[in-house]
């Protein structure tokens, strides 16, 4: 589902190298946790998967398209939400999301249901005719979910999800991210919450100082130590 | 240093980007030359207006001095100078004192409210120089150099330079601070201060039109000539302060000192009483804005049905978008939409200022003549471009998404339908513009129907190519990162730029129709051309958009 060949991006005229040479590959009906300490390349990579920033070098390939070349078509298989989603202050939450089908060409039918599905689900259908200024930042972070899932995206994208969600949200998302990759499709997430990667990621892999340093299953980064708590592996890897 | 210095030097660092500069100048060396070149533009493009405008001003002078009242100049460039503050300070301070973002973390600091708005009111006054000095200087130099002033006049001009925004702005700020503590009652707020603002607006410019004494008949006149300053009294019955800054700064020995005094004592004092009063209720209008109603209602079967809107193209989606978030905007209604109207309603301001019907009659009566109403019939297409050209919404359209770009960049819409929406918002409001004059020349001075439509079709021809040269600008390059709308709209130099551009494609126009007028081509023909003109300037202008949107879009990074 993506293939990211030798990506590297660089800031302060390359002084600061904010992903390096990175090669990655993630399947269909995986998910994959992108686990890193602050400033490690995370958010930059996955801006970079979306098309919110131009990398210096390398490819990166979402399910067969480049998205250098068709940044359109590769948008359309995706369905992304940012670590802090600035959205429209000024519009309702209903708006919004009538706007993000409207572009997504979502057809009547189905936005109907997937709204009222989701807002059920995030408990937001009392909220959903305020203002989006009016909202709570978890709330701001549903309603970007909600929007970005609309089209049924392939492919979802999401850079901290867990990050201002309530537990029974968060709980809910999980689920939903189970299930989503269970139907063959793809989620590719970054976190902080090392046991959410834990439980939930089918491989995870571990970005530092812009360089992949691990990839894998939970099993094969534990080589075999079973007793060796993900948390120790991340510290043992990010430390030297 | 004093928290109360240390705040206003803060306030001064973030809204001029001096910390951004130094590290623009000293870390991205590379891009140096963008800030250069926007200066360099802007100054060019400025000398002219400043070359006409210190033109007017010698003529005045010369005027003034064959009468023996060459201070006349100076009145008059006082009285612009202040008016021009007072007008659009209004809108200025309601930005800066109400809608901007950093207030949210201003509050909680150990500040007291007056000190919050004296760091606000800094960087207004600073911006306001911008306004004030090329007003003043020109008028200031000929003056002193026409007159041979002395150095105490070239010191009382420099300290007089320096104070002279603090008084309008002052007075505007009293203004905004009482309006918004009146206006901030339940979820209409907004809209409330959009009205008052418009309200105080129109009314300080109708205000000053009254408050001029301009005299009857002709003894009158006469006696304004002979009398020592009358005409600096009459010009400055528009704003008496200026009379107080004028003679402050021409009179000599003690009744001199004493205006001048008087001036400084005044602003002084407006001061202390904006400060006085924002102590007292800056903060409880303030606090109360910053609440957000929430309806939190369950709707439920068909009323909730009726919420999930159609499927509409992307383009159509987009430009809703776009006017939605504009006219919930109070700060982008203030400075986008009303003033793209201001023109017009300056226009009919100055119908209506005519002392009498039989005044008016007469100007009619001027107006229908055959050999009078071609240039009527111009003048009106120039005023309806002059209000497309003044229109700032398309020359921040890309720039006021400020933190919500990265929406814009993820949606699979491509960069020519994401801008044909801003496109059509922008030109809309330019088109309200030109729509509203062409209603107030119909109505107002009663000219044919028929070219007044005619005329219409070409101010809404001319605006196309205005819209998209200004949406142009600010494609190439947007002012994504701003705490507050104002920055987004006012601060913004694109505006600057967009409506030189659109002065540029004026003239352009302009010397179409005097071309063809001077050739002899009837009116018609001459309409015709500038149309003509107006078509192919626009279909080039938005290739040149779709072209440069395409390649830009992919270059911002968000």
């Amino acid at each position: 589902m993506i293939e990211i060949k030798n990506l590297s991006k660089s800031y302060s005229k390359g002084k600061i190298k904010a992903v390096d040479g990175l090669n990655l590959n993630v399947s269909n009906g995986e998910i994959f946790g992108f686990l890193g300490p602050n400033g490690a390349g995370k958010t930059t990579t996955i801006k970079m998967i979306v098309g919110l920033l131009n990398p210096d070098e390398g490819s990166i390939i979402i399910d067969g398209t480049d998205i250098a070349k068709d940044p359109i078509e590769a948008k359309r298989k995706m369905g992304y939400v940012p670590d802090d989603p600035n959205l429209y202050d000024r519009l309702t939450g209903m708006e919004y999301l009538n706007f993000m089908a409207d572009v997504y060409q979502v057809p009547v039918s189905v936005r109907k249901k997937k709204i009222e599905y989701f807002l059920e689900m995030f408990e937001l259908k009392d909220a959903a005719f305020d203002l989006i200024k009016s909202y709570s930042h978890g709330m701001k972070q549903k309603i970007a979910l909600t929007g970005a899932l609309l089209h049924d995206p392939k492919l979802w994208i999401l850079d901290e999800p867990m990050v201002g969600l309530d537990p029974k949200s968060a709980h809910l998302l999980k689920s939903q991210m189970r299930e989503h990759c269970d139907k063959g499709n793809t989620v590719f997430f970054s976190t902080h919450v090392l046991e959410v990667a834990e439980k939930l990621c089918d491989r995870i892999g571990i970005i530092h100082r812009g360089k992949l340093i691990a990839i894998g299953t939970i099993d094969e980064l534990r080589k075999g130590d079973n007793k060796d708590s993900l948390e120790n592996i991340f510290l043992e890897l990010t430390e030297k | 240093m004093k928290p109360f210095i240390s705040f206003i030097k803060m306030q001064l660092n973030v809204n001029y980007g001096i910390s951004a500069l130094k590290y623009r100048f000293t870390r991205e060396k590379k891009k140096l030359w963008e800030p250069v070149l926007i200066a360099a533009a802007i100054l060019v493009s400025l000398l002219p207006l400043l070359a006409m405008y210190t033109g007017w001003m010698i003529s005045i002078f010369n005027g003034g001095l064959q009468i023996g009242q060459p201070e006349m100049v100076l009145a008059i460039s006082f009285v612009f100078a202040q008016l021009v503050i007072l007008i659009f300070g209004i809108f200025y301070i309601m930005g800066a004192f109400y809608f901007s973002k950093d207030l949210e973390m201003l509050v909680p600091l150990p500040l007291r409210p007056y000190e919050v708005i004296a760091g606000k009111f800094a960087v207004v006054m600073v911006n306001e120089y911008l306004t004030s000095l090329p007003i003043l200087l020109p008028p200031v130099i000929i003056f002193g150099t026409g007159t041979s002033q002395g150095i105490l006049y070239w010191l009382k001009s420099l300290i007089l330079m320096a104070v002279i925004p603090a008084m309008p702005l002052a007075i505007a700020s009293v203004l905004v601070i009482v309006l918004m503590r009146i206006v901030n009652i339940g979820r209409y707020k907004d809209l409330l201060a959009i009205v008052g603002g418009i309200v105080l607006v129109f009314g300080s410019m109708f205000g000053s039109m009254l408050f001029q004494k301009i005299p009857e008949n002709p003894e009158d006149i006469q006696e304004f000539f002979a009398g020592q300053g009358g005409l600096t009294d009459m010009i400055g019955s528009r704003f008496p302060p200026a009379i107080w800054a004028t003679k402050g700064l021409y009179k000599t020995g003690p009744s001199g000192f004493g205006y001048f005094l008087l001036y400084i004592a005044v602003s002084v004092a407006l001061i202390l009483l904006m400060f006085w009063i924002s102590d007292r209720i800056f903060y409880k209008a303030l606090l109360s804005g910053q609440e957000v109603r929430r309806k939190r209602k369950t709707l439920t079967g068909s009323k909730m049905e009726k919420k999930f809107s159609n499927v509409t193209s992307p383009v159509m989606a987009l430009f809703r978008r776009e006017w939605k978030l504009m006219i919930r905007t109070p700060l982008y209604v203030l400075n986008g939409l009303v003033g793209s109207i201001t023109g017009p309603i300056i226009l009919l301001f100055m119908i209506m200022a005519q002392d009498n019907d039989q005044e008016l009659a007469e100007l009619l009566a001027q107006l229908s003549k055959p050999e009078i109403l071609p240039y009527a019939v111009l003048i009106c297409a120039g005023v309806m471009l002059f209000t497309g050209g003044m229109n700032i919404v398309s020359s921040t359209a890309v720039s006021r998404e400020g933190r919500t770009i990265w929406i814009a960049k993820m949606i699979p819409v491509p960069a020519k339908q994401q801008v044909t929406a801003k496109f059509l918002c922008s030109y809309s409001v330019s088109a309200i513009g030109v729509l509203t004059t062409g209603l107030i020349v119909l109505i107002f001075l009663k000219l044919p129907v028929l070219w007044v439509t005619a005329v219409t079709i070409v101010g809404l021809a001319g605006s196309v190519p205005m819209t998209a040269f200004s949406l142009l600008i600010d494609v190439f390059h947007p002012k994504l990162v701003w705490n507050s709308e104002q920055e987004a709209m006012k601060q913004n130099m694109n505006g600057v730029l967009g409506m030189l551009l659109s002065f540029v494609i004026l003239v352009i126009l302009g010397a179409v129709a005097v071309g063809t007028l001077l050739i002899g081509i009837p009116l018609p023909g001459v309409l015709a051309a500038v149309f003509a003109a107006s078509v192919f300037i626009g279909t080039a202008s938005i290739f040149a958009l779709f072209a440069v949107a395409e390649k830009k879009y992919r270059e911002i990074e968000a």
